[in-house]
């Protein structure tokens, strides 16, 4: 046998460690990046790939627009300055080229908060309790509560950089195009959402509904599917409701008229003393002028100002949302025991 | 100020500081008890068996212990303090019965993971605990055995250092060689560090050679509880011929846990009181005998020895 001499353990009693080295406070660092580091990394690939591609495109997209001299056009514009002949078919070029990527990009974006919940929340609790290696941890000198929040901070961290970085990539490659040129108003669909911190909120929220219902179900495939629906069905209420959140107001304009920085979401017909009818009132009418009497078209529109107000409100329900679910989770966490 | 400690304190021969200490607990899963009304004292520095059926609620029992299950009735204190004071952070060492690790984590990352999640961690014993297994650092935890993950399970446990060592089953699959090196091994840090140990196992004579105390759970209940050679002591395993049928007369005044029948002779296990009749021949039971006689038996009441009875339990009585 071999006396071989391990550095740490020299038999001198002067050198010998103290019996319980102080290593600090526990760190759960370690243990959280080891746990996702597959999904940052395989995010951050994603946002390199956009990073290096979005510069090329959006060079593109400012040459084409500045050598057509089509900027601030649209399609059908009343600007006198854009309707040169051949500009209009520009637009067109434009849009069914980069118009279309744009919102394509805008649109998968829209996929972030459900991959999020799905992938990251949904097995952020649900894995452990289903192999029981939340029992290893916390056999270890780490209160739950701190554990339960340390794995929360670590994916709502990753959640909101690996979110923040796409909306101002694409917000920065929408900006040349933005409302007229490519079609993609900033109340669209594929910007609404994607292009602000709506999009960070609610990939937080998706996060959060994920944990609370791995934690609940306590396991993984189930908890994905659940996610996948509450999720799926947050985002669709809020669409519902989106342009409610701040008050817009009624123009004279019909809808189809609108400048394209206009939102319109409602429309009908506005009589003098006030009252409304819904725009479809005298489509069964024999006599339409009759009806319609000194009736005008109107639309409930939201102008480019009311964006930000609009985020901050959405954002701010997401994040009361997900807050709430977080503090569930740990009343839940220090209630169990 | 000496007279504060004598009277109730003077009937232990010696008194240790408790390692443990449960209280009229109860667990209540959906299907029933799985625990109740589960009272016992296990003195510091002791190495304690946990023996019972499948379904005695021996895994329970330590789940409440290791802080990870909450009890429906009933409280655990730790070292004289509860479950949850802030003292007793970091002073248990757990292993479950069904091993759990991160399967994607390497051998040194889950040694990693003791040592960053543990002030008092010590990476060479749970190294030397490793030693043994021939299996490198490097290796992935889903790809080792049940033993081998056993032996991973046994020195996270172990490096963390604690006071009080929770073992659910800890030997159940490893081999026989395996099995004798890890008790061995926990045996001499127990002995070093005044580790108090409480495991549970199904092998007797794995028990026999390294516990000086035992805990016997049946049907969510304790049996037996105490020091071994106490618990002998107060049993003897009675032989004789016999003639007729039944419980012979002369054992009545006695405290009869079971008898067997082997054609004439007559085998009984007892807690006597009192003189034994003549003509019968006495001895002291194994722990097996102990443990299958009370495990067969029904209906037996409780026996606790002093040391293992509950302070509370005791001020009561």
């Amino acid at each position: 046998m071999s006396m071989s001499t391990h550095p740490g353990t020299a038999t001198g009693t002067g050198t010998r460690p103290p019996a319980r080295p102080q290593s600090g406070p526990q760190s759960l660092r370690w243990l959280m990046w080891r746990q996702q580091r597959l999904t940052v990394v395989l995010w951050l690939a994603v946002i390199a790939v956009a990073a290096v591609a979005f510069p090329f495109l959006r060079s593109e997209m400012v040459g084409y627009i500045d050598s057509n001299h089509i900027a601030g056009c649209a399609e059908i514009s009343a600007d006198s300055r854009c309707q040169v002949p051949g500009m209009q078919q520009a637009v067109a070029n434009f849009r069914g080229s980069y118009g279309l990527l744009l919102k394509g990009i805008g649109l998968l974006l829209l996929l972030l908060p459900a991959t999020a919940g799905v992938f990251v929340g949904a097995p952020l609790f649900a894995r452990e309790l289903e192999s029981g290696t939340w029992r290893l941890v916390l056999a270890q000198s780490v209160g739950r509560l701190r554990w339960t929040l340390a794995k929360l901070v670590t994916v709502g961290l990753i959640g909101a950089v690996g979110s923040a970085a796409p909306v101002l990539l694409y917000r920065w490659l929408w900006q040349p195009s933005a409302n007229d040129v490519s079609g993609v108003a900033w109340s669209s669909r594929a910007f609404i959402v994607s292009g602000g911190p709506t999009l960070i909120a609610t990939v937080l929220l998706a996060l959060a509904v994920g944990a609370t219902v791995g934690a609940l179900l306590g396991r993984v495939v189930p908890a994905m599917g659940v996610t996948l629906a509450v999720v799926a069905a947050l985002q669709y209420g809020m669409s519902m409701v989106r342009p409610y959140l701040w008050s817009g107001e009624t123009v004279l304009i019909p809808q189809s008229a609108l400048p394209n920085d206009m939102w319109g979401f409602g429309q009908g017909y506005l009589r003098p003393d006030g009252t409304r009818l819904p725009i479809d009132a005298c489509t069964s009418s024999t006599d339409y002028a009759a009806c319609l009497g000194d009736a005008r078209e109107y639309s409930d529109v939201h102008r480019a100002s009311d964006y930000w107000p609009l985020q901050g409100v959405e954002s701010g329900i997401c994040l009361v949302l997900a807050a709430a679910l977080v503090v569930f989770l740990l009343v839940r966490t220090r209630r169990s025991l | 100020m000496t007279e504060l400690y004598s009277g109730d304190f003077g009937e232990h021969a010696e008194t240790r500081p408790t390692a443990l200490e449960a209280d009229g607990l109860g667990k209540r899963y959906r299907r029933g008890w799985a625990l109740r009304n589960c009272s016992f004292r296990l003195p510091a520095g002791r190495i304690c068996a946990m023996v019972g059926p499948n379904g005695a609620g021996k895994s329970t029992l330590m789940s409440i212990a290791a802080h990870l299950l909450a009890p429906t009735e009933g409280t655990v204190e730790l070292f004289g303090r509860p479950l949850d004071a802030p003292e007793n952070q970091g002073r248990i060492g757990y292993a479950a019965q069904d091993k759990p690790l991160y399967g994607g984590f390497t051998v040194a990352e889950t040694l990693r993971l003791g040592r960053d999640l543990n002030p008092s961690w010590d990476q060479a014993k749970a190294e030397a605990l490793l030693a043994g297994g021939r299996f490198p650092h490097s290796a992935r935890i889903g790809s080792l055995s049940g033993g081998q993950r056993t032996r991973v399970s046994l020195a996270v446990a172990l490096g963390k250092q604690p006071d009080l060592l929770i073992l659910d089953e800890p030997m159940s699959d490893l081999d026989p060689l395996a099995r004798h090196e890890l008790m061995g091994l926990l045996m001499a840090e127990a002995a070093e560090r005044g580790t108090t140990v409480l495991m549970s196992s199904h092998v007797v004579a794995e028990l026999e050679d390294a516990c000086d105390y035992l805990v016997l759970l049946a049907d969510g209940k304790v049996l037996l509880a105490g020091d071994i050679e106490e618990l002998l002591d107060a049993h003897l395993l009675v032989t004789a011929a016999v003639t007729e049928d039944g419980t012979p007369a002369e054992l009545a005044s006695h405290q009869v846990i079971e008898t067997r029948r082997n054609g004439r002779q007559l085998t009984a296990l007892l807690r006597p009181d009192g003189p034994l009749p003549g003509g019968w021949h006495a001895e002291t039971p194994t722990l097996g005998e102990l443990l299958l006689a009370h495990l067969r038996a029904s209906g037996v009441p409780a026996l606790l020895t002093d040391e293992a009875r509950p302070a509370a339990a005791a001020v009561a009585a």
